[in-house]
């Protein structure tokens, strides 16, 4: 295996039971994606999208198959190992934003950063300087249930940047929200990509996310089924137009 | 979120009756024995009523644990998503089962030795009730409220275990 690699699956094949029958979700996923890389995974629903997601994140491990990430085989970890990865190496952003409704807009940011057992000073400090970055600056103490959508889904991306991860995963990151939030929150994640150097991938449906990737990477039932690079996109002048504002 | 907060107002209440009930018997002991000049003693059927009503809170704080950590699947899948360890859950839990003991510990406290004070000083007299000493009153409600905290935390030591240990992918995928 190589360095230049931030992330290397190989082989990668996930079966579900279902009763008695067998459900093949991947089915022998090789990809490899590099640092700073911006990677949008494509697919329509049941393609394995989430699935594949699940096993880079370090949130389920897979039936046949290894994962590396920063070259280190997460296949091989134990529970204590990919918690302290999840934690400190990796970002979440989900689709329904998953706030805790009862931490305010600093407390939520600042959480991943508890579990990294930081100092509560210092955790505040860094959420405060987050937010702002994501232009909360004027909702720091505001619950989620007194957000939009848009900007829980900000709050959801500070919180993913608070323990300086190299990958930042996104699983439909704009499936919950309009057309201009989502335009929005896609130029966030390529601007956090572009200056912080951190790793997106994103999994979607969302067409907007042509325009901005550095490559798609197409599944359907459970395989790659294609790669385009931004270059192939642009030649085919596909997505000028829904570029994000 | 309005219904965990109901839920844990009932938890809290349960483990204020039942430590009310405990802490009545025990100072109702203490005021027959004033009155009689013996040793203050709980008779054993008072000692199986205060048994079973504390088994009863148990059995309650356990369920109500149980509901709370299934109602909150999904939020443990993004704690742990998030780098949460098997021990921040179990802390969590305990810590919010450590507030419902203090909370419904003091509440019973209060309630128990209100209502045995009251209810001798007014059949026997308030010359009687104040024949005990403050000390021994304090010692039965500080022994509710460690009895409420060691309730409560026991109870809800397997939901927070069997929660603790549940795979983020699992927590995640579930719905209620």
């Amino acid at each position: 295996m190589s360095y230049e690699y931030l992330v290397e699956a190989e082989g990668v094949a996930k079966d579900y039971l279902l009763g008695s029958a067998r459900i093949k979700a991947l089915e022998g996923v090789d990809l490899n994606i590099g640092r700073g890389e911006y990677v949008s995974i494509m697919g329509p629903s049941g393609s394995g999208k989430t699935t594949l997601f699940n096993m880079i994140g370090a949130i389920d491990k897979p039936t046949k198959g290894r994962i590396y990430v920063d070259s280190v085989d997460i296949t091989k970890l134990d529970a204590f190992e990919l918690a302290w990865l999840r934690c400190r190496k990796i970002g979440y952003i989900f689709q329904t934003f998953n706030l805790i409704p009862v931490l305010t807009a600093v407390e939520n940011v600042a959480l991943p950063a508890v579990f990294a057992e930081h100092s509560q000073s210092e955790s505040a400090k860094k959420a405060v300087e987050l937010l702002t970055i994501v232009g909360l600056k004027e909702r720091l103490n505001h619950k989620p249930a007194d957000l939009s959508g848009g900007q829980q889904q900000r709050v959801a991306i500070a919180r993913a940047l608070i323990n300086d991860p190299q990958i930042v995963l996104a699983d439909e990151p704009t499936g919950n929200l309009d057309l201009r939030t989502g335009q929005s929150i896609i130029s966030l994640l390529r601007t956090m990509n572009k200056e912080r150097g951190v790793t997106v991938i994103t999994a979607t449906h969302d067409l907007k996310m042509m325009g901005i990737s550095d490559r798609i990477v197409y599944l359907r039932d459970g395989k790659i089924e294609r790669e385009e690079t931004l270059a192939d996109i642009e030649l085919k002048g596909t997505t000028i137009s829904s570029r994000p504002v | 979120m309005r219904a965990r907060g109901t839920r844990s107002k009932i938890t809290a209440l349960s483990i204020m009756l039942s430590v009310a009930f405990m802490v009545f018997l025990s100072t109702m002991a203490s005021i027959f024995a004033a009155m009689t000049g013996q040793m203050a003693t709980v008779q054993t059927h008072y000692y199986l009523m205060e048994i079973i009503a504390l088994m009863v809170c148990f059995v309650g704080v356990t369920n109500t644990m149980l509901m709370s950590v299934t109602e909150r699947f999904k939020e443990i899948g993004v704690m742990k998503c998030l780098g949460a360890r098997d021990k921040h859950v179990v802390v969590i839990f305990l810590f919010e089962a450590l507030i419902l003991g203090i909370l419904g510990g003091v509440g019973g406290a209060l309630v128990g030795l209100g209502i045995g004070v009251l209810a001798f000083g007014l059949q026997f007299g308030l010359d009687l009730v104040m024949q005990v000493s403050l000390q021994e009153y304090a010692r039965h409600a500080i022994a509710g409220v460690v009895t409420a905290v060691l309730l409560s935390e026991a109870g809800s030591l397997y939901p927070a275990y069997y929660v603790a240990r549940l795979k983020p992918v699992d927590a995640l995928r579930h719905e209620l």
